[in-house]
């Protein structure tokens, strides 16, 4: 099987201190360097709050390897992972990884994206402007409101309140 | 009685975008691991959003489902709502 590009995304109990996830990771990049794989980039997401307990974890700690592994070499490193006990949950997603062709032509979409944008912005201040000046000719400007305040309501409460008793 | 067949009429369903989000922003693959990106075609009952709900093309759609499968297995959104 040709070798390809893979992603792997581990989950560990949140009681392992930063030193210790340093260790986990370091452990999972052994096993992939061991089933022939070549790690490009490690990362530690950080700490989160899992969306539902996995193995009792309410929170837990994510890392992310990219690497490069045989296809057929994918199924042993599957299952050492299972073996380890301090990774809970892990999935490894096969990803392409972006030519310098496919990463200008992305700088080429984010830019006309970009212009697109302020282009749209501008119309739409225009608008407004003219709106607004629409407006201030028809009448003259209201007095700003003050915000009311927590505070302030639960005064008026307080006073509605009382006179419902003095009724 | 034309009164009482208006009245069981369905409500319409919200309108749909033209354009498929996705393909505006010129997105060629959806990343599951950034939650954010696609919260809005998850329910408030953590279900996927059906296509006539989210007016993704098909091929964003299928994205977005796969990234939304992907993550829920990791943790990262719930399967059902608390």
């Amino acid at each position: 099987m040709p070798t390809q590009h893979y992603e792997l995304l581990c989950l560990i109990g949140a009681e392992h201190s930063p030193e210790a996830t340093e260790t986990i990771l370091h452990a999972t990049r052994e096993l992939v360097t061991k089933a022939g794989g070549e790690v490009l980039n490690t990362s530690v997401i950080g700490k989160r709050k899992l969306a539902y307990a996995v193995a009792k974890e309410k929170f837990g700690t994510y890392f992310l390897l990219d690497f490069n592994l045989d296809g057929s070499a994918l199924h042993d490193l599957d299952r050492a992972l299972t073996l380890q006990n301090d990774v809970i949950r892990f999935l490894t997603i096969k990803t392409k990884l972006k030519t310098a062709k496919e990463l200008e032509e992305e700088v080429r979409i984010q830019e006309k994206i970009q212009a697109r944008k302020s282009r749209e912005e501008a119309a739409q201040r225009q608008d407004h402007e003219a709106e607004q000046r629409a407006a201030e000719a028809a009448e003259p400007k209201r007095k700003a409101e003050a915000p009311l305040t927590l505070e302030d309501i639960d005064k008026k409460i307080d006073e509605i309140l009382d006179e419902d008793i003095a009724k | 009685m034309p009164l009482m067949r208006q009245s069981r009429q369905k409500a319409a369903p919200p309108p749909t975008p033209k354009q498929c989000y996705f393909c505006v922003l010129g997105a060629k693959t959806i990343d599951y691991k950034d939650t954010r990106s696609y919260q809005k075609f998850v329910s408030s009952y953590s279900k996927i959003l059906p296509r006539r709900r989210t007016g993704l093309c098909m091929r964003h759609q299928r994205m977005t489902a796969e990234a939304i499968k992907r993550a829920r297995f990791m943790a990262l959104v719930p399967y059902t709502p608390r």
